[in-house]
Order: C-alpha cells, then sequence, then structure tokens
C-alpha cells in the first residue's frame, strides 16, 4: 500500500512520518478555533473543509501552508489574518517539530453575523 | 469566466476551418444560378470569415484576460505570509458600508485592480435632498479610510456616478 506523501524524519529510535493530511487538519483545527473566521463556504471551519481549504506544502524539510477563508464582517481582515497565521504556526511546529516556513492566507469573502454557523 | 474560454476555442477552431478550406487545394468554383462566382472570390471570402471569426476569438481572449485581472487577489506580505484578499470581499465591504450610509437607496460596486491597489466606481441614484458634491465627498472619505483600514489595502480612487435619482416614500 502507498505510504501517504509526508514528511520523513530520522529519530534514534526510528523514522517518524508525518502526513500532509495531518498538517493540514491541525491547521484547520487552530483555525476552528479563532473568532471572526469561516470556511468559503460561510460555515464553521470543519475537518471536512481540510481537504478543499487547505494545502500543505512541503519544500525541503519545511511545510507551506495555503488556505482559503471566510471573515466576519466588521473584522480588521490583516490583524485577523496575523493572528491566524501566528496561531496556525506555532500549532503546527509545537505538534510536529517542523518548521513552518509561511501560512499563505487567501480571503475568499465576507460572512455577515447571522450567516456564520 | 469558462463560458468566454469555451467562446473563445470555438471561434478560433471555426477560424482554422475557415482558414483550412481557403488554403485547401479544391476547386472553389461556385455556380450560383447562370452565374460562376471564380474561385480566388471563394478563397476570398472564406479568408474573410477566417479573419471575423479570429477577430472575435481575440475579443473574447481579451475579455476573458481582463475578468482574470478583476478577479485576481490582491496580494500584500505578512510576516507569517501572504495575505491574498479577493476584490469579491472588498466589494463586499464596501456594499455592506454603503447600505449602511444610503440605506434605501439603490447603488452598484465595480472595482478594478490596479497593481497591488485598487480603484472603486460607485453608480448611484441621487437620494432626494441630497447635495451631490458633498454626498460624493462623504462616500470616497468613507470608502478609503474604512476600506484600507479593514483590509490594509491602498484605495486608489473612489469615483462616484450619479445616474439618477430617487424618491423614498
Amino acid at each position: 500500500m502507498a505510504r501517504p506523501e509526508g514528511l520523513r524524519g530520522e529519530e534514534e529510535a526510528g523514522r517518524i512520518n508525518i502526513a500532509k493530511d495531518v498538517i493540514s487538519t491541525i491547521a484547520a483545527l487552530v483555525v476552528a478555533e479563532i473568532p471572526g473566521v469561516f470556511a468559503p463556504t460561510g460555515d464553521a471551519f470543519s475537518q471536512g473543509a481540510v481537504r478543499r481549504h487547505v494545502d500543505t506544502e512541503l519544500l525541503g524539510g519545511r511545510v507551506r501552508l495555503a488556505m482559503r477563508i471566510a471573515v466576519e464582517y466588521g473584522r480588521v481582515v490583516p490583524e485577523l489574518v496575523q493572528e491566524l497565521q501566528e496561531k496556525v504556526k506555532f500549532e503546527v511546529e509545537r505538534m510536529t517539530a517542523l518548521p513552518v516556513e509561511a501560512v499563505d492566507v487567501e480571503v475568499c469573502r465576507v460572512v455577515g453575523p447571522k450567516e456564520g454557523g | 469566466m469558462t463560458f468566454l474560454l469555451w467562446l473563445e476555442a470555438l471561434l478560433l477552431f471555426v477560424a482554422a476551418v475557415f482558414a483550412g478550406l481557403g488554403a485547401a487545394g479544391f476547386n472553389f468554383s461556385l455556380v450560383l444560378g447562370s452565374a460562376t462566382v471564380p474561385e480566388l472570390v471563394v478563397r476570398g471570402v472564406l479568408g474573410l470569415f477566417s479573419a471575423a471569426f479570429l477577430g472575435g476569438s481575440s475579443l473574447a481572449l481579451v475579455a476573458w484576460a481582463g475578468r482574470v485581472e478583476r478577479h485576481r487577489p490582491l496580494r500584500q506580505p505578512g510576516p507569517r505570509g501572504l495575505i491574498f484578499i479577493t476584490p469579491y470581499t472588498v466589494t463586499q465591504l464596501a456594499s455592506q458600508l454603503l447600505a449602511q450610509e444610503l440605506e434605501t437607496t439603490p447603488f452598484r460596486i465595480r472595482l478594478r485592480p490596479q497593481g497591488d491597489a485598487l480603484s472603486l466606481r460607485v453608480f448611484l441614484s441621487l437620494p432626494e435632498g441630497a447635495y451631490v458634491p458633498e454626498l460624493a465627498e462623504r462616500l470616497q472619505e468613507l470608502l478609503t479610510s474604512e476600506l484600507s483600514q479593514r483590509t490594509g489595502l491602498k484605495i486608489q480612487e473612489v469615483q462616484v456616478v450619479v445616474h439618477g435619482t430617487s424618491r423614498t416614500g
């Protein structure tokens, strides 16, 4: 069976493989916790949204994430996105010990206060 | 957007068919009633058709490129990665701001990215009793300051186009 594509590290006790999906899921779970951030559909950022809205690239042992989001109306976009980037980077690095090169974020739309689920 | 690409491909195909027919070595002399149309004229007409479809195809391509440009997300660097904001997001923000400001007055927004900045054009009907220069200045100030503050993007210009009057009540 083909192994999922991911990063490999050599440890003393053996080899560690981390699949891209794992990194994407960690990122999505972090994003789901941030108030004012939604999936581009306007729904809450669920695990189901991971494959469609979070891309993980592995470049020479470093992680680069790209995600698409919607923001709640009234939020200051750069501040909110920077908070998201910081939290995603911190959590992915903490949980995987892989360096995160960048978290690119595309804001696709604005969600009205009553719209967000 | 995909429609324009298909249209472009179709027009290009038809242009190629006409060009191919014109260039082929067939005998194209036509008999229309009692008159015979010379081969050179037939080839010329096919060439004209081909050129017309090629022109149409080019126009579709230009329209498609324009649309791609208008929908291109605007990029700004952040400390931990890039931040992209789609023009649709900015249009939504501008619409919410204008809806609060103008209440029932109908309006329409067109947005054009200019490098990493934006220019906006607002089309609206003049609310009853409103003074155009004062209204335009208020809207320009509102959109420029609020949009730059909320998105971090540079707003190059805001044009207000009054295309009619509206009556309330």
